[in-house]
């Protein structure tokens, strides 16, 4: 253990990049690493998964296999990117290869209660903005599902994750003009099933 | 602007991806055009819609699942990936060093391929091959003498035994009855065996690694 602590310390120190720091730090066993990536990236991970899969049981699955790959994974994590960006690949890569085209309805589904059990609104707004907020939210949700997924995720990263174009473009690993044309293209298609609905 | 925006266009206005000229022209366009007016406050609305949505908290007991999960399926890194994240992290820290350790490893590894190669070419090409209790007939055998024997290319040795050519030792383990018709036809076409089963003693002939052994 405290050959493991020294060679970290002086991993540690020898290092400017943060997320390199983490990375080394886990190489080396220490657990509190992993800790503090599960700590900073539970929740993107667990809302990615759920946008993607649209079910909050199968996003708590996803989640936990993507943890699992993270963990297995992170002592290669060279810090020519941020941590955040590789995590998100990591995120993207095994929804796409878990979930597969049978998982993405292109009709919604109406026997099913978006997000069930799961607080999808801020509970401390006005009662009748709640409800407004609720309504939304489960339009949204169900629209979201009527989108192909190359354009949901495009979507999904810039208006739910609140990501740049640049950030988006290095996550997907495509041009800041593709990450454009397929936010458009997911947003105009949310447009029109929201049109048809209301 | 003469036609209508495209969706990339509005889009691209609304998240202000658009230079100054291209803004302005749309603008311009959109005081005109009712139809891409209402297509823009619907983007708009969608917009709205999805960043007024409240991220999900995952839940309480997801961390402890994961980590029970990690100790049931999670494998520790082996040997070579311990080697190659070692390398890696001094590659970051001090390349010099790290490159200093790669001629090394490449260095042994030349070495120990060498030695072993060496090792190989010995064990594939005399071999000795020992006769139990030989006895007195075959001592006067002239060096030099070959006998196959069970496919065993034999030679005998200058210092009075049998040594086998070409054939890793452990790869051949025979026996042979000297009266059975193989055993027969090998005795007709190597005299110097016959001499050893006339004896009497040679009734099988047991090739076991590097003994033949008479019994």
């Amino acid at each position: 253990m405290a050959a493991i602590m020294a060679a970290t310390s002086a991993a540690t120190s020898l290092s400017s990049n943060p997320d390199l720091d983490l990375a080394t730090r886990h190489r080396y066993g220490d657990p509190k690493a992993f800790e503090e990536v599960y700590s900073r990236y539970a929740q993107m991970i667990f809302n990615l998964a759920y946008r993607m899969s649209g079910k909050p049981e199968e996003a708590e699955d996803l989640t936990q296999e993507i943890f699992l790959r993270i963990h297995r994974h992170l002592a290669r994590f060279n810090g020519r990117s941020a941590l955040k960006t590789w995590v998100y690949r990591v995120t993207l890569n095994h929804c796409r290869s878990k979930l597969g085209r049978r998982h993405y309805p292109t009709q919604p589904l109406a026997d099913e209660n978006d997000g069930e059990g799961v607080n999808l609104v801020d509970e401390s707004r006005d009662p009748e903005d709640l409800a407004l907020a609720r309504d939304a939210s489960r339009q949204i949700s169900l629209a979201l599902r009527q989108v192909k997924p190359v354009f949901r995720e495009a979507v999904v990263l810039r208006d739910l994750q609140g990501l740049s174009y640049d950030e988006i473009a290095e996550i997907l690993e495509v041009r800041v003009g593709t990450v454009r044309s397929r936010i458009a293209r997911g947003r105009d298609r949310l447009r029109v099933v929201l049109e048809k609905s209301s | 602007m003469t036609s209508h925006a495209s969706a990339e266009m509005l889009s691209a206005y609304l998240d202000q991806q658009l230079v100054a000229r291209e803004a302005r022209e749309l603008e311009e366009h959109l005081e005109t055009c009712s139809q891409c007016h209402v297509r823009l406050e619907g983007l708009r609305k969608v917009i709205d819609n999805l960043r007024s949505i409240h991220e999900l908290s995952p839940p309480s007991t997801l961390q402890q699942a994961v980590v029970r999960r990690i100790a049931l399926t999670d494998e520790p890194p082996g040997l070579l990936d311990r080697f190659e994240q070692g390398l890696s992290l001094l590659n970051r820290q001090n390349p010099i060093l790290a490159m200093f350790g790669v001629v090394i490893a490449l260095v042994l590894f030349i070495y120990l391929f060498s030695y072993n190669l060496k090792l190989h070419e010995n064990q594939n090409s005399t071999i000795p091959v020992i006769f139990q209790d030989p006895p007195a007939a075959i001592a006067d055998i002239a060096a030099g003498t070959r006998l196959v024997v069970a496919d065993r290319s034999l030679v005998w040795s200058a210092e009075g035994y049998w040594l086998e050519e070409g054939i890793d030792v452990g790869a051949v383990s025979h026996s042979l009855e000297i009266d059975s018709s193989a055993g027969s036809e090998l005795l007709a076409a190597h005299p110097k065996l016959a001499e050893v089963a006339a004896l009497g003693r040679a009734a099988v002939i047991n090739i076991e690694g590097d003994v033949i052994r008479l019994e």
